[in-house]
């Protein structure tokens, strides 16, 4: 999938990966910032603990995200980035899906 | 799908959400009452170089207040190389204040201009680089402070010659200040009853 290399515009095309509306809040907001701590990733999208370390894992399996846990002071923190395949991954589907939406409506339903 | 606007407006908000805590808010009441104490341990016979020191009290606060109180709840964040620029160009614009600044005040001061006259002068100088600093900043409440300080500023010379020191600062500095405070403290509040702070093991987590 983020090997994907597919120009056109089809629903099928784009990944499914990032598609998830929550792993997409969490690449987007990853590729404005350079780096950002677990909790604040929580706050600002609005996850459970649980639930965004599920989505961050799998996006670290995929390679989109690296996570980096350090010690700040005394406390264990956990910190977020995008990779560099990540921002490529993310900008991709951005374009794939503005390509999905500005395409002719007609080439779409032929290709579906 | 978010357009490039609406990543900037996603970036706008991560970064703004670091301004929700109220500590700015709070540092500029802060600074609003250092301005009415002096004046008012000036009118009780101790020196206006002594007051200056309380300055050190909104200079040293919001560091630690963001250390203690904002990152264990929001978290923390880096953003990218253009606000780290912005951060840099805040930086020497804080460094050009005191450099402009604090020479003319002691000058000033030196030569027995009157306060009030002095932070008029102050006022004019530092306003527009005051302004520019709050651009960078994007901190849009701190234009009405930097308004609201001039204001002031001026306010007191008028009130001067009705109500005499320390009352005319008591009621330019002081009053507003207690506002800005109690605004700061209302987000403070707010902030850490949103943000409560969680386990340490479950933000360690992913």
């Amino acid at each position: 999938m983020p090997d994907d290399k597919i120009a056109g515009g089809t629903l099928s095309e784009v990944d499914r990966l990032i598609h998830e509306p929550a792993r997409y809040n969490i690449m987007a907001l990853l590729y404005v910032v350079a780096k950002a701590e677990f909790l604040f990733v929580q706050n600002q999208i609005g996850l459970t603990p649980g639930n965004l370390s599920a989505h961050v894992s799998k996006l670290e399996a995929a390679g989109y995200v690296a996570v980096e846990k350090k010690f700040v002071g005394k406390m264990p923190r956990t910190f977020l980035s995008l990779t560099a395949r990540g921002r490529e991954a993310f900008e991709d589907y951005r374009r794939k899906m503005k390509d999905l939406f500005t395409s002719p409506l007609e080439t779409r339903s032929d290709s579906d | 799908m978010k357009s490039e606007d609406s990543l900037k407006a996603l970036e706008r908000k991560a970064y703004r959400s670091t301004f929700n805590d109220g500590i700015y808010d709070i540092t500029f009441g802060l600074l609003f009452l250092v301005l009415a104490w002096i004046s008012v341990l000036e009118s009780i016979g101790i020196s206006r170089f002594i007051g200056y020191f309380l300055f050190l009290i909104p200079i040293i606060f919001p560091r630690p207040a963001k250390r203690l109180i904002t990152v264990p709840r929001l978290g923390m964040v880096e953003f990218g190389p253009k606000r780290k620029s912005r951060r840099r160009g805040l930086l020497w614009v804080v460094a050009a204040i005191v450099f402009l600044t604090l020479p003319l005040i002691i000058m000033m001061v030196g030569r027995g201009i009157p306060a009030g006259q002095t932070w008029l002068f102050v006022a004019v100088i530092g306003l527009p680089i005051f302004a520019i600093g709050v651009y960078i900043m994007d901190f849009p409440r701190m234009y009405l402070y930097a308004a609201l300080f001039v204001f002031c500023i001026i306010q007191s010379e008028f009130l001067i010659d009705y109500l005499g020191e320390p009352l005319n600062a008591v009621l330019c500095f002081g009053v507003p200040g207690l506002i800005i405070l109690v605004i700061g403290l209302a987000f403070l509040f707010k902030f850490m009853r949103k943000y409560p702070i969680q386990d340490p093991e479950a933000s360690h987590a992913g």
